[in-house]
């Protein structure tokens, strides 16, 4: 049953990441975003898996709830039409291929001999909060000096003019 | 966690942080509605007092013998001397940054903005100078990078700018990927966030396992973007070119002292302390060889082609990432002082470099073609002395520090292996074509010159620079002099 | 017939047992309790608005076929049987996919959301809540944060202006006021220290229930739900006197009832969760039906306690409605973030210093 799960999340991530990046049937950005928020409730079904129920409900609702729904407010704000079928020129395919080829099979190799991982996570919310609290104080205090950079950054950037 | 000690140690940050309010708040509060010119006036003031009461503060904290060698946090705030040298010539570059940015109202009336994102940046700098921890690190390497492409794409009013923040932004969340992919197996493999434990977990093993390689390959990868190595180099020259000249000058040099450190933490075992031959090496060191080799071939011969200043100092500071990378190689004691000394005087010298760029071009509106700087001789003898001084140690011509750093890096490439049966070490062939290309880099760094002290009439009137930009500029310059003359002090303190 | 249902589970794993008495647990709440409170909501909100408006209202319909009138308590059915026997129209410029899509994602937040939420102590040896997740709040917010896909699809699949504005605002709305809404929970768990929403009224069974601790958190909490539910005198979405009818301007038929439908779902699913979180849940002070239930008959009557309260609640939601004047698009904004944002933020910190003062008090 568990295995059966993990398999269905995986393999539905995976899909709906590759259809973000290329989808073979529409090149629409509403759809691809559609198959982001897809990716990050079938990660957030891997971390329920892994018993991490806190991290499962901060990815559905930061991810899924909040930053792609912005996605879409942005697409649908500037009315992204569809995106033009590019012309990649044959030595760029040939060398990024070459390169997602290289490194996929290098992972491929790398993970094959990984020792397998233990099954179940500590993830209750106590822990967790205790832990960003304590142990990772520095690093938390950090990031939110990161968040008044974004907010900074963006109110020069969005606004043209001050007056 | 002791928290006295912690808020001691992290004095000089907070002290900025501190400032950084105060500019925001003067700006919104005080200056509302006051001619921009004003407001660049009084909060370029405070924010230079700000850095000021910092180093200061860093300075007092240097005296007392506790400080100087914290661990904090798992090695999440490490400070030892060389450590604590790092933050504060990242603070004191972010000094002249502050200096150097224009105070024509033409470019944006965002003001206050600026300073609040180049002291965060600044903190971001600092912060990965004192981290040994891969988490803390990413997270300052995150900050410093989201004020980078904020303060790239400052002059709104140009395509080319917002075109160059676009691509870097990518381009930089690229990068980011990948590191955090990396940290992750990193993470996955050894179980520790603490790069000497890391390491030192690393040591145990009898085989390295093939994900260690892929983690560090990612890591590399990661860092390649923020340093720009060839093949991840393609970035700098559009930033560089198309980004105000002050900010171009930061990531430059601010930017590149805090990935350098984030590189060498993670291919040395230890940091801060002589360390003897690190794991690692057997699986990187081809490696980063050839990227070594990439990055000056491409670095030196894409300057070459340049017409426009900003674009040659990028391409200069790609081969200068290829020159970082002949020194790593060896894994050795000697490359880590080597690599250090010379980002650190790369960074004197490419910062002043890019401020007489930017104090002659930025206040004429030009793009900063080499043909403008036609006869600056004789218009402004002072500003082109200075750059004479700047180019020369970029282009490592003996008596100045560029070229001490330089000599280090091969130095240190062509020592014998320290474990002689795996083979490494004594890069011959690589310091060849280091200095060959070395010599190329001399012609382009001369074609400026020749531009600036020989050819004809003036191109440019006169321009007026301030004290304030006069007494930094000659800061700096004493300073490439002086570690030129006389790197014993340095050396000895980084060893 | 009762020894032998008792027989027939007990031979049943527990794994069995759990997947059995999920299944009629979703079944019963879904189809018994919260499509017929849905359909009637609607029949109350009528009534309520036309004697609000001194009108009559919908008082006609009774038992089909017959001529009994039962205060026009059958206009569920003739609504139901009028929305689907209307042409459900398709028109020729819209991004199909999404137009098919969109009613469906309107509706499934609404009802996913009721599976955390405890609507009765236990019956028998069982439980009354589906899933007893130790994170239920997250996972109320993770999914209610979903329901906005619903409106912002409708609007971009109508592929025209009036959705596509009402879909725009939809997003920033929801958005805006989700925030204000996850702080002002946060007191709450302050206060209980844990996320399991059978542990909240646990607490509240033993004192005062929150609404007179927190009053401040479940006004915030009341705003956000006006806003999240896209209802009066926060519809920006469908805004009828200037967008048409916002996001479902296209939509018609069975489309249109989902939307329809959806909306007084999530009504249904705030509300409970509000009863949930400020008012005690199935508790009520006295007759000791504050205690898990011993019987079968308390068991049904808690459950009995926590609909009326939320059907109060409904009642609320549909007299503000017809109370209050639309507000413009700017001042909901400014209400949402420079208002309850702040509040919820000082409500969090003002909790969290008197709970550290009393823990250095004793």
């Amino acid at each position: 049953m568990h295995a059966t799960l993990f398999y269905l999340f995986a393999a539905l991530a995976l899909m709906s990441g590759l259809l973000v990046a290329f989808n073979p049937f529409s090149r629409n950005p509403v759809t691809r975003a559609m198959f982001l928020v897809l990716a990050m409730i079938a990660l957030s079904g891997l971390f329920v898996l892994l018993h991490a129920y806190f991290l499962a409900a901060i990815q559905v609702l930061v991810y899924a709830g909040a930053v792609m729904v912005l996605f879409l407010f942005v697409i649908m704000l500037m009315d992204l039409r569809e995106s033009e079928r590019r012309r990649v020129g044959a030595f760029a395919a040939v060398l990024g291929l070459a390169a997602v080829s290289g490194l996929g099979a290098l992972l491929f190799g790398a993970l094959r001999q990984a020792p397998a991982g233990t099954e179940a996570a500590v993830g209750s919310t106590r822990d967790l909060g205790r832990l960003l609290f304590t142990q990772h104080l520095f690093p938390f205090e950090i990031v939110s000096v990161l968040l008044l950079v974004a907010m900074v950054g963006v109110i020069m950037l969005s606004q043209r003019e001050a007056e | 966690m002791d928290g006295h000690l912690m808020l001691n140690a992290l004095l000089p940050d907070l002290v900025v942080v501190a400032g950084l309010f105060l500019c925001l708040g003067a700006d919104y509060i005080l200056l509302r509605g006051r001619d921009v010119a004003e407001r660049h006036r009084l909060i370029s003031r405070i924010a230079s007092w700000t850095l000021i009461c910092g180093l200061l503060a860093g300075l007092l904290g240097s005296r007392d013998p506790q400080l100087l060698q914290l661990q904090i946090g798992d090695g999440q705030l490490v400070i030892t001397p060389v450590r604590l040298l790092f933050k504060l010539t990242a603070f004191l570059l972010a000094l002249v940054v502050v200096e150097l940015i224009p105070t024509r109202p033409a470019t944006s009336g965002h003001v206050s903005e600026q300073y609040a994102l180049l002291l965060l940046s600044a903190l971001g700098v600092g912060f990965l100078a004192t981290s040994h921890h891969l988490l803390v690190s990413f997270v300052a390497l995150e900050l410093l990078s989201l004020c980078l492409y904020a303060l790239t794409a400052l002059d709104m009013g140009r395509r080319a700018g917002a075109e160059a923040a676009l691509k870097y932004f990518a381009i930089g969340g690229l990068s980011s990927a990948f590191l955090l992919v990396g940290i992750s197996y990193l993470y996955g493999v050894t179980g520790q966030l603490n790069l000497g434990k890391v390491s030192a977990y690393i040591h145990t093993l009898q085989h390295l396992p093939p994900l260690l390689g892929v983690a560090f390959l990612f890591l590399l990868v990661g860092v390649g973007f923020k340093l720009a190595i060839v093949p991840f180099h393609l970035w700098a020259p559009d930033v560089y070119q198309n980004a105000p000249t002050a900010v171009a000058a930061w990531i430059a040099t601010g930017s590149k002292l805090g990935s350098t450190v984030l590189l060498l933490g993670l291919m040395l075992p230890g940091f801060d302390a002589p360390n003897a031959y690190s794991p690692v090496s057997r699986l990187l060191s081809s490696g980063l060889a050839v990227l070594a080799l990439i990055s000056m071939l491409v670095g030196n011969l894409g300057a070459m082609r340049q017409g426009n200043l900003k674009r040659l100092l990028a391409y200069g500071g790609v081969a200068s990432a290829g020159y970082l990378l002949v020194g790593m190689v060896a894994f050795s004691d000697a490359s880590r002082v080597a690599v250090l000394f010379y980002v650190l005087t790369y960074a004197l010298a490419s910062m002043g470099a890019f401020a007489v760029v930017a104090l002659v071009s930025d206040q004429l509106g030009r793009d900063a073609e080499i043909d403008d700087f036609r006869g600056c001789w004789k218009s402004m003898p002072g500003i082109a002395a200075l750059f004479l001084i700047f180019v020369l140690s970029l282009a490592s011509i003996p008596p100045l520090s560029g070229f001490i750093g330089k000599f280090g890096l091969f130095f240190a490439a062509l020592q014998p292996p320290p474990v002689p049966e795996e083979g490494f070490g004594g890069w011959s062939w690589l310091v060849a074509v280091a200095l060959i290309m070395s010599v190329v880099g001399l012609y382009y760094y001369l074609k400026v010159l020749r531009a600036f002290l020989v050819t004809g009439e003036p191109a440019l009137p006169p321009v007026r620079v301030g004290t304030n930009a006069w007494v930094v500029l000659v800061m700096l310059a004493v300073l490439v002099v002086a570690l030129g003359l006389w790197p014993e002090p340095l050396l000895e303190w980084l060893r | 017939m009762i020894d032998w249902i008792n027989n027939a589970i007990a031979g049943l794993s527990a794994q069995e047992q759990f997947a059995l008495f999920g299944l009629l647990k979703i079944l019963v709440a879904v189809f018994a309790i919260v499509l017929p409170l849905v359909a009637y909501s609607v029949v109350a909100e009528r009534r309520i608005s036309a004697w609000i408006q001194d009108r009559v209202g919908p008082n006609r319909v009774g038992i089909p076929f017959t001529n009994v009138r039962v205060w026009g308590l059958g206009q569920p059915l003739a609504d139901g049987v009028k929305v689907l026997l209307k042409e459900d129209f398709t028109p020729a410029h819209v991004r199909t996919a999404y137009f098919w899509l969109a009613p469906m994602v309107a509706m499934v937040p609404a009802l996913l959301t009721l599976a955390v939420i405890p609507f009765g102590s236990v019956l028998g040896a069982q439980p009354m809540v589906m899933a007893d997740l130790n994170v239920g709040i997250l996972y109320t917010f993770g999914i209610t944060s979903l329901s906005v896909y619903g409106i912002v699809l409708a609007g971009y699949a109508s592929n025209s202006k009036y959705p596509l504005l009402g879909g725009i605002r939809a997003s920033a709305q929801m958005i805006s006021y989700e925030i204000a809404m996850g702080l002002s929970v946060i007191p709450v768990f302050l206060l209980v220290g844990d996320l399991n929403l059978g542990q909240v009224i646990a607490y509240q069974a033993g004192g005062a229930w929150l609404v007179f601790k927190q009053p401040l958190a479940f006004a915030i909490f009341l705003i956000a739900a006006f806003a999240e539910t896209n209802r009066l005198p926060f519809d920006m979405a469908e805004s009828e006197s200037e967008l048409v009818g916002g996001y479902h301007t296209e939509y018609s038929s069975m489309k249109f009832a989902l939307f329809f439908l959806g909306e007084y779902a999530a009504m249904v699913a705030v509300s409970a969760m509000m009863v949930v979180l400020f008012f005690g849940g199935w508790t009520l002070p006295v007759a000791g039906l504050n205690q898990p239930a011993t019987s079968l008959g308390v068991g049904v009557l808690q459950i009995a306690v926590f609909l009326a309260k939320v059907i109060v609640l409904m009642a609320v939601f549909i007299w503000v409605r017809w109370m209050l004047p639309r507000f413009r698009y700017d001042q909901l904004m400014q209400l949402g973030w420079k208002r309850l944002v702040p509040l919820a933020l000082a409500n969090i910190v003002a909790t969290a210093a008197v709970l550290f003062w009393q823990s250095t008090k004793s």
